[in-house]
């Protein structure tokens, strides 16, 4: 039989039943679309999470005191924490940020909007220093961030999240929104809506740390939050103790990044792992169509074979012609569906103004992963087929 | 009658079942030259199809010996007796065995397809087997759009398309009305006289009277009449 038979008997047979053939390859379509749309979003997703991350990991600096030791000597932040570190070189900003303890006290806006809805609150108060918001990269939706004759006098005034913001009903400054922090009285300066570190600022009060220390006693700061320049973290982290505590280094914990390409490492690792899972699925789901629709065709096309047999088909040829056809239409599953799975990449990617990112090879090998499919999935009722033998497959009409 | 018969079975036997033995053919022995055209006659289950399934090759005897050509078939392997059937044999069923879905040269031009024969010429060779049934103007057409005696002729056709020595027909006017299945028997009479050995399994005496030669089958023992 030569090959230019075998290829248009195959694509007879598969045309004998357009309907069903579309149906079929539509499922491998479906597949292998799914294969390559998940494993082009995730990588393109996957490179957002990395770029960002990497970026955000290797400029980020938080120094912290430990409790104290038994000898009793302090290792408490200085106040001017910010102003020692912005001398080092590789600091871009730097800031403090607490976590103020007001007891039992609620939080409420003043006056009360609506009576018949929960007025008062219970959320965290914290204190920042003014460089805090640069550190920690905030976007002020509305009004304005305390700066530091503020806080040194003691203003009662608080910038609140956009989440703190949403649930006391707070969206707009012109109306100069007041809230109350048990039975104490703020203006709302500033709305915040983004940061990109100390993500709890978004639900939380923020007041200026001069203020925290007036009203609330507040001892030392809690954390200072540094900005780096791309590369200088690691520096910044071994130099940052004894800039604030030349007496008593030992006495702070710097936090400081992960080495970024083993962190792009892990998540790609864990990404990779995601896409054998869906892939397998996927391509199990494809398999398990066309060999169900190659097999009921065998069988249907009993006749078939048995004329075929009869005029001098080997069992090798029948075997090879529905190997054929099956992997023909894993093989056109694979171009339609790769093709499909790019378009839903492309078209997320430009909807969501990313930069598409897919492996050329995963995308381009589709079809012959379609085509291996079908093989696969054509094995057994090729097999089936060809040891039909040709006095029985002939009782059977074409 | 030339030296070597082109069929010649000695005391075949095929035998179905094991635990429950079923004799389909007993000690059959049958020669048939060149050129002749035999009518096999009886009832069903007597071993007739047993019979043909076994000069066409598509089946193997239990015992005895099959020679065609003066090949004995029995030694050969799979491949070299479906190259046989390609070849030598053409096949004629009862019931067309045409496949719907391909116009009637593409039905033709299948015999062509595990012989190895040239692609160039295939559709002449199919239109010049069409043309000698005088179905030549229906090349196109669907089977389902032909008469019963119409996709006869085309699988008759197909059967004669790669010039084969020996037709075997398996009741090959059985779903024909009288006056059809009469002209496909001229038909059968015209590739006789151009030198067609033809054998034909049939329960119709009416039609086995046609061919030269009858043979009767009964409960698998074959007595040849002439």
């Amino acid at each position: 039989m030569a090959f230019a038979d075998l290829v248009s008997e195959s694509l007879a047979g598969l045309f004998s039943r357009p309907g069903r053939s579309a149906l079929t390859v539509l499922g491998t379509v479906i597949g292998l679309a799914a294969l390559v749309a998940t494993i082009g979003l995730s990588q393109t997703a996957g490179n957002r999470i990395v770029g960002r991350f990497d970026e955000l990991a290797a400029t980020e600096v938080t120094i912290t005191s430990k409790p104290p030791g038994l000898d009793g000597v302090s290792n408490a932040l200085p106040w001017d924490a910010p102003k020692r570190l912005a001398r080092l070189n590789g600091v871009v900003e730097a800031g403090n940020i607490s976590t103020i303890d007001v007891g039992d006290s609620l939080v409420s806006t003043s006056p009360v909007r609506d009576p018949a809805e929960r007025t008062d609150f219970k959320l965290s108060i914290q204190a920042a220093s003014p460089g805090l918001y640069d550190a920690v990269r905030a976007h002020l939706r509305s009004g304005m961030i305390p700066d530091e004759l503020l806080s040194d006098r003691g203003e009662r005034v608080a910038v609140i999240g956009a989440g703190a913001a949403d649930r006391l009903g707070i969206s707009r400054l012109d109306q100069l929104p007041a809230i109350r922090i048990g039975d104490d009285l703020f203006l709302v300066v500033g709305i915040i809506d983004d940061v990109a570190r100390q993500f709890d600022m978004l639900s939380a009060v923020i007041i200026p740390e001069g203020t925290a220390r007036q009203m609330y006693r507040l001892g030392a700061p809690e954390t200072v939050v540094v900005e780096t320049r791309i590369g200088a973290a690691n520096l910044i982290s071994r130099q940052a103790p004894l800039a604030l505590r030349p007496d008593n280094p030992t006495g702070l914990r710097v936090a400081f990044p992960a080495e970024p390409q083993r962190v792009r490492e892990a998540v790609q690792s864990d990404l990779n792992l995601l896409f054998v899972i869906l892939g397998s699925v996927a391509l199990l789901v494809g398999a398990i169509g066309i060999a169900n629709v190659t097999l009921v065709s065998v069988m249907e096309r009993t006749g078939e074979i048995g004329l075929r047999r009869a005029l001098g088909a080997t069992r090798r040829h029948i075997a090879t012609q529905f190997l054929a056809e099956s992997s023909t239409m894993g093989f056109v599953g694979g171009v339609l569906g790769g093709a499909t799975g790019i378009l839903i990449v492309v078209s997320v990617s430009a909807i969501q103004s990313w930069t598409p990112v897919l492996d050329p090879l995963m995308a381009l090998s589709t079809p012959l992963i379609g085509g291996f499919i079908g093989l696969v999935a054509g094995i057994y009722p090729s097999m089936r087929a060809a040891n039909m033998e040709p006095v029985e497959a002939l009782r059977s009409s074409v | 009658m030339s030296a070597v018969p082109l069929i010649q079975l000695d005391e075949v036997e095929r035998v179905f079942g094991a635990e429950a033995p079923v004799h389909a053919l007993r000690g059959a022995s049958l020669q048939v030259a060149s050129g002749d055209w035999m009518a096999i006659v009886g009832p069903s289950g007597s071993g007739k199809s047993t019979l043909l399934n076994i000069l066409g090759l598509l089946d193997r005897p239990t015992a005895g010996q099959y020679r065609l050509a003066g090949t004995d078939t029995g030694p050969l392997s799979d491949q070299e007796r479906a190259g046989l059937r390609s070849s030598r044999i053409g096949f004629v069923f009862q019931s067309f065995h045409l496949m719907a879905h391909r116009s009637v040269a593409e039905n033709v031009m299948l015999a062509d397809v595990y012989r190895h024969g040239s692609r160039d010429d295939r559709y002449e060779r199919a239109l010049e087997a069409l043309t000698r049934v005088r179905l030549d103007h229906r090349a196109d057409y669907l089977p389902p759009k032909l008469s019963g005696g119409e996709r006869q002729r085309a699988a008759i056709a197909r059967a004669v398309l790669t010039r084969p020595g020996l037709l075997l027909c398996d009741e090959p006017t059985g779903n024909l009305d009288t006056a059809t299945g009469a002209a496909i028997l001229d038909l059968f009479a015209e590739m006789h006289d151009d030198g067609l050995t033809i054998v034909m399994i049939t329960h119709d005496p009416d039609v086995a009277i046609r061919a030269g030669r009858t043979a009767s089958i009964v409960d698998g023992t074959l007595k040849d009449a002439a």
